[in-house]
């Protein structure tokens, strides 16, 4: 019976982790610059990966553990990856969406690079 | 920036208990066995790496309780809320997007602390974190609410500063 739920429990995660990735891929496709594109591939991809390896957890459950683990390392890493995209993207010249306003970041990286 | 560091006796031994503790995960199906090989491995590798882990030591344990209790609930409420903000967003024919990049203030003062904060931000809604400068984080904002530094900093870092400011104590 508990095996039962929590089987279930793992379909319904990895529906709905993959209903968010979907999004996520959507988002990707539909927004205009790379910066909203980062923001949709982020969140999405982190709430459908972890929601995904905990429901597979749950399904077969001798791996229940290392799925936790992996969703850990995860949930650590993917936001610092972000990160790094967006702040390279922008220092290698890539222009924000011509909607972006205000753009403080800009007075920053021209200071940054006057003093060089 | 000043940082209390612990003794390297200290440091040590958490650096032992962490990589005990990721060896059983590891290797999961315990066996009394592994367990001995992992408490030696763990001895030798934390003597090679401690220096490197951490600066505050043990006092991470009581961390991870709150990362656990606190931090962790508060977390996945927002992660799923920024899901439903993107999904709402990528849904939505018109597409109301209104991007920019903003900047907060905070009043953390270690620099783990400021790295949680930074990446926190990046899965709350509609925010992703760009860079870092001393006090200052800056922002992309997919509907900008406020460009005032004050009102930003509460309206995006608010909940998690908090947390996080009695977890690095």
């Amino acid at each position: 019976m508990i095996d039962l739920i929590l089987g279930w429990t793992g379909v319904v995660l990895v529906f709905i982790g993959v209903f968010f990735l979907f999004l996520g891929a959507l988002g990707v496709f539909r927004l205009p610059d790379l910066f909203n594109r980062l923001q949709a591939g982020t969140k999405a991809t982190t709430l459908g990966v972890v929601s995904t390896t905990i429901g597979v957890g749950l399904i077969a459950k001798g791996w229940l553990i290392f799925s936790l683990a992996l969703a850990i390392f995860l949930l650590m890493t993917n936001p610092i990856s972000s990160h790094a995209l967006g702040r390279a993207s922008y220092r290698a010249g890539v222009k924000p969406y011509k909607g972006t306003n205000p753009d403080l970041y800009a007075e920053k990286v021209k200071k940054e690079s006057d003093q060089k | 920036m000043e940082r209390a560091e612990a003794s390297s006796i200290n440091r040590y031994f958490y650096a032992v208990v962490l990589y005990f503790f990721l060896w059983i995960i590891l290797t999961y199906p315990f066996s009394i066995q592994e367990w001995e090989a992992g408490a030696a491995i763990a001895f030798i590798a934390a003597l090679l790496s401690y220096r490197e882990l951490s600066v505050s030591g043990l006092k991470n344990i009581k961390r991870i309780g709150i990362l656990l209790f606190w931090y962790l609930p508060v977390f996945i409420r927002e992660l799923i809320k920024a899901n439903l903000h993107v999904a709402g967003i990528v849904l939505n024919p018109k597409m109301p997007i209104k991007p920019g990049f903003v900047k907060i203030k905070t009043n953390l003062k270690s620099p783990v602390a400021r790295v949680w904060l930074a990446n926190s931000i990046t899965l709350t809604p509609g925010t992703l974190s760009v860079d870092i400068e001393d006090q200052y984080i800056y922002i992309h904002w997919i509907t900008v609410g406020s460009t005032d530094v004050e009102h930003a900093s509460e309206e995006i870092a608010g909940s998690f500063e908090k947390i996080l400011e009695v977890m690095f104590k």
